[in-house]
């Protein structure tokens, strides 16, 4: 019986890497991360021609729409006949959903004469900045992006 | 004998074949270092001492080359895209952006007034910058806004 008994080929050191450790060291990394980042919003942005880059050589087919921001926030246009009319009181709201419907008008008048859509805004200097983004915001709903600003001629905007 | 002989050569020593990964992760690191280390992405600082305004209809920038960046704080101070640069008056804001328009434009991009205006800001000091680009022959402005509050 002895004699039939196998040898067995004594086995192979096979090193091996350990990375346990490794792995250890990754998860602390990111716990580390996932607790202490911040996430930042992200910025966007709204895209305008500046007034020099429109030209007046020869007059549009549609008259522009000029729409008037005072130092409280009230929101007019100026109509085809002339006439101030106000728009948007509540300074707080972000949505102008009265100006937006002009607006669209305007855009649908000017596709159908198929022309550009001019917008002029006349902003009173002490306006904030948010309320004339929330009109350049209704703007950019309604897609005009031909936009000048009536009140760079100022003296004391220097 | 042909087949003796080809059945030699393609025996099972018992050996198996093992391939050494530690060479592709070496160039893999090599790689890494070289793109971490040459790589420029080019993103706009952000002045923390300003919030933008809001506009949900705000879209993502096409691209961020050729960016001019102008902050615009709430005490009206201007500063450059370093958020530390202060520019004094009106002259200091267009010999800024008139560096920048070339220096855009040297690299074959077009130059775009990026205006990072916090929302309280009097829109005065906006209209100054918009004028400024004016005068230097900026073609393209736009307003830095987040699309929620």
């Amino acid at each position: 019986m002895a004699r039939h008994k196998k040898i067995q080929a004594p086995e192979e050191d096979e090193p091996g890497l350990d990375i346990s450790s490794l792995i250890d060291v990754c998860f602390l990394l990111l716990i580390y991360f996932l607790v202490t980042t911040q996430i930042i919003k992200k910025e966007q942005e709204l895209s305008t021609a500046l007034p020099s880059t429109t030209p007046s050589e020869t007059p549009p087919d549609l008259a522009p729409m000029l729409i008037l921001l005072e130092a409280n926030g009230n929101i007019s246009i100026k109509n085809e006949t002339g006439v101030i009319e106000l728009l948007e009181s509540d300074s707080d709201a972000r949505k102008l959903p009265n100006l937006s419907a002009r607006l669209d008008l305007h855009k649908s008048a000017a596709d159908m004469s198929s022309s550009k859509a001019l917008v002029q805004i006349k902003v009173d200097g002490d306006a904030v900045s948010q309320r004339v983004t929330d009109v350049l915001n209704s703007l950019a709903g309604a897609k005009i992006t031909e936009i000048t600003f009536t009140d760079l001629l100022d003296p004391e905007a220097n | 004998m042909a087949s003796d002989r080809l059945r030699a050569v393609n025996k099972d020593d018992g050996e198996s074949a093992e391939m050494d990964m530690s060479p592709m992760i070496d160039m893999v690191f090599l790689l890494l270092l070289f793109f971490l280390v040459v790589s420029n992405p080019k993103t706009i600082k952000i002045d923390p001492n300003l919030t933008p305004s809001v506009a949900e209809n705000a879209q993502a920038a096409k691209s961020k080359n050729g960016k001019i960046v102008v902050n615009v704080r709430d005490n009206g101070d201007f500063v450059k895209e370093d958020t530390k640069s202060l520019m004094a008056d009106g002259a200091a804001l267009r010999e800024y952006l008139k560096a920048e328009k070339e220096r855009v434009e040297s690299k074959g991009n077009e130059p775009v007034l990026h205006i990072r205006s916090d929302k309280e800001v009097e829109f005065k000091y906006v209209q100054r910058v918009i004028k400024a680009g004016a005068t230097v022959g900026l073609k393209q402005v736009a307003y830095a806004a987040f699309n929620k509050e």
